[in-house]
């Protein structure tokens, strides 16, 4: 190399700390593979797919202007009152009113409500008319409130000036449009705790997870399992029922503990309102991504670019014309309506709410089983029998090496077989069935965890909720916890001469 | 033009000892403005200011040394300089002075060190009769700590179990137990007392570090390393990973809490509570 170049590679060299930056993620939320299968448009406009993508963009925003809707099944933050009209009020009614609070939003604490919070002020509309409306407000830096045309009058955006939490009073830098009807709605602060729990899960949870909560961020590919894809709605370890979706407190669960075994540690040492916000936060990503899923779906078996390509080149005209009406225009897209309709109504806000509720949560009806020999015994029975079938994928030996990992598995809702012998789990990757020696429990290791793994199957998995009684669980359980230790669970704490015939360090088994 | 070295010379120094002293107060100290939480981090406290004494004065000294001859430099210009290369003399004194203030650090300091790394220096509790140093009244480890990307995970024995040799800590370290009680990133240890972790590493090389105690050791594979502490107050102590062991090395935040041996216990069976939970009547509780 020549002395010149020599020199000239000096300024490179002082480039050389910024090499790296600027090629991060762009901070956009990605959209579904199957959407992009979605007819990108006909000749005559009509575009299935643009549809799905500016529905979800509306309704969801992106990362630097997420969107609150509140017809989801979310917790967006914020505090929400109605308006109180005194006889005589002795404060100038303009631009400040009292306000009752709604008893979840504020407690007997004050609320912290600084000046120039933002708040959203609802006038009551005029007749009797619906009061149902597809609102939806932007957080943060764009605070734009939309709304479809409805009965309802336009929400107004006003700017705290100042609260007395005293008097409930709170005032407005600007007037009312009109003077405030008793009952009519104010929200304080919308979206703050969507906000908040955005900057944490970037924070900590991004790098696997992805900003869009596909389970496909920067490290992801390093890691097997896979991070959880949040966006079938399906998380695996929880507290409810076979029907259920996951429960608030199943995912704070497994946020706090991580999982044993795989690459998600523990947050133990989040706040109680940091932990709120990232699940609510992971809750949204999965209820947007959910939706996505099922408008693409649903459009797919009829407007999928491969079917009009197809139609097209066979010259069967009458079918394109039929795409390319159905497209076209938006008003006459009745199907569409309802197919919106059903993706938020049943598919996110029934389904999530359910599984909040007290009867969603799996109790036994028995308590636990002493884990004597006998229980042990009928647990393998259990086990080994056809009844529970556990033997099938977890093996004899409970290795995780059943018949069913060597067999060819039917993918899921076809009659086409996996390329690959072995078990799939719903986001398509190849699993193993646990190996139950290793004392390594995924979704914790109480035995009613252990108790509505069996109970209620592992959601989005080949594992299914066992056709067994509670008393029997618990023999399974009994059985399966004894598992990793070479006497019974009731040994003798210092019976060292049972526990030293089991070869292999603590730390080794892991792998 | 002169001058102005010899200015600079001797105010630099001064500059440096004045930061020096208003460091702590800008909390640019040990962490937190705290002395050391254990009385073997005290002691260890104790060397860092010996150490910190002896560069400290050996520091002022060639500094006044150095504005000494600045100076006479300066207002002696006339004089003719005195070459001294090659003698035998001062080279003799410049190493031998050195080395045996270093040699003195070394020996001092060895006591520290074989309480805080040699098994056998740990207070006599922590050793088990028949080993060197052993004791009767032999209290074992309260947790095995492993390492993993990117957590710690901590199993208790039983609150039952009693260790009476170091056989039986070996197996227990060996095999788990079915009794053992686990956390993630939580341990706590009872105040007053010594207590002892054994550290071990799932996968690469992490280091436990709890700044306040002064603790800070590498967790190697295939190793299992004794630490122990005594910690003197009740409090939660921030607790880290200061090995760069990977990408989310900086989720490795944990804590070390310290208490009462009364609220030690009711932690650990309200642990073994909630770890045995059968969900039969707490689920609705949930
Ligand atoms: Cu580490």
């Amino acid at each position: 190399m020549s002395r010149r170049a020599q020199l000239l590679l000096i300024p490179l060299l002082g480039l050389l700390p910024f090499a790296g930056c600027g090629s991060s993620e762009p901070a956009a939320f990605r959209v579904r593979e199957d959407v992009g299968k979605l007819m990108k448009g006909t000749k005559s406009g009509g575009k299935a797919r643009a549809k799905v993508e500016e529905t979800i963009e509306r309704f969801y925003g992106s990362p630097s202007e997420l969107r609150v809707w509140e017809r989801l099944p979310i917790d967006f933050g914020g505090y929400r009152g109605r308006v109180v009209v005194p006889e005589e009020p002795d404060y100038n009614t303009k631009s400040a009113v009292t306000i009752a609070w709604d008893a979840g939003d504020v407690g007997e604490e004050a609320p912290t409500i600084a000046a120039g919070t933002r708040a959203i002020y609802r006038p009551l509309a005029p007749a009797a008319a619906p009061a149902e409306s597809e609102e939806e407000t932007t957080t943060e830096e764009g605070n734009e409130v939309v709304s479809e045309p409805v009965a309802a009058p336009e929400p107004v955006e006003m700017t705290v000036a100042g609260y007395d939490h005293e008097k409930g009073l709170l005032v407005f830098e600007q007037a009312f449009p009109s003077p405030p009807a008793a009952g009519a709605e104010i929200l304080v602060d919308p979206g703050a705790k969507l906000v908040y729990g955005k900057h944490l899960y970037l924070e900590h949870c991004m790098h696997c997870h992805g900003v869009t909560g596909d389970g496909n961020g920067p490290t992801a590919r390093y890691l097997n399992p896979r991070p959880r894809d949040y966006r079938n709605g399906v998380f695996k370890f929880t507290s409810t029922g076979t029907p259920y979706k996951a429960h608030r407190h199943d995912l704070a669960l497994v946020v706090r503990n991580g999982i044993p075994g795989t690459y998600m540690p523990s947050f133990l040492l989040l706040e109680d309102d940091e932990m709120d916000a990232i699940v609510e936060y992971v809750r949204w990503l999965a209820c947007r991504g959910e939706q996505e899923k099922f408008l693409a779906d649903n459009l797919l078996g009829s407007f999928s670019q491969e079917a009009y390509d197809a139609a097209d080149k066979e010259g069967k005209q009458a079918l394109v014309e039929e795409f390319e009406a159905y497209l076209a225009s938006d008003d006459e897209f009745d199907s569409w309506t309802a197919i919106f309709k059903e993706s938020v109504d049943d598919q996110l806000v029934k389904k999530w709410n359910d599984a909040q509720a007290e009867a969603a949560v799996i109790v036994p009806d028995v308590p636990r089983v002493e884990s004597t020999p006998e229980s042990v015994a009928r647990g393998r029975a259990l086990y080994v029998g056809g009844k529970a079938k556990c033997v099938n994928c977890h093996g004899p030996g409970g290795k995780g090496d059943g018949q069913q990992t060597r067999d060819f598995q039917l993918v899921k809702g076809t009659t086409k077989t996996h390329p690959e012998p072995g078990l799939y789990d719903d986001w398509g990757n190849q699993i193993q069935p646990r190996n139950l020696t290793l004392g390594l429990y995924r979704g914790g290791r109480r035995p009613i965890d252990v108790f509505r793994r069996i109970k209620a199957g592992i959601k989005g998995t080949p594992m299914p909720a066992a056709a067994i009684s509670d008393a029997e669980i618990w023999d399974l359980v009994n059985y399966v916890m004894s598992l990793p230790y070479e006497t019974p669970a009731a040994s003798a704490p210092n019976d060292a001469a049972a526990t030293a015939a089991k070869p292999t360090a603590a730390g080794d088994t892991e792998s | 033009m002169k001058y102005f070295w010899v200015f600079f010379f001797a105010v630099f120094p001064l500059a440096v000892l004045g930061l020096c002293f208003a460091a702590p107060s800008m909390n640019w100290w040990f962490p937190y403005g705290n002395p050391a939480m254990t009385p073997l981090g005290q002691q260890i406290d104790g060397l860092f200011y010996l150490i910190l004494g002896i560069t400290g004065a050996t520091f002022v000294g060639t500094q006044i040394a150095l504005v000494y001859v600045l100076w006479r430099g300066a207002v002696d210009t006339e004089g003719k300089a005195h070459f001294s290369h090659g003698s035998h003399e001062l080279e003799v004194i410049w190493t031998i002075v050195p080395a045996g203030i270093l040699l003195f650090i070394a020996l001092y300091q060895m006591d520290v060190w074989a309480n805080y790394r040699i098994k056998a220096n740990f207070p006599s509790g922590l050793v088990a009769a028949g080993e060197e140093g052993g004791h009767a009244e032999f209290s074992g480890p309260i947790a095995e700590v492993t390492a993993r990307q990117f957590e710690w995970r901590i199993r208790y024995p039983s609150p039952d179990r009693v260790f009476h040799n170091e056989r039986e800590v070996r197996e227990w370290l060996r095999n788990p137990q079915p009794d053992d009680l686990h956390t993630v990133n939580d341990l706590h240890s009872p105040t007053q007392e010594p207590v002892m972790i054994y550290l071990r590493t799932e996968d690469v090389q992490h280091s436990f570090f709890v700044p306040e105690l002064r603790v800070k050791q590498d967790a190697v594979p295939g190793l299992v390393i004794p630490i122990w502490w005594q910690a003197l107050k009740p409090d939660e102590y921030e607790w880290t990973c200061t090995e760069l062991c990977g990408w989310g090395h900086y989720k490795m935040k944990a804590r070390v809490v310290a208490e009462p041996a009364e609220d030690y216990e009711a932690f650990l069976e309200s642990l073994r509570e909630s770890q045995f939970d059968d969900g039969f009547q707490t689920a609705s509780a949930e």
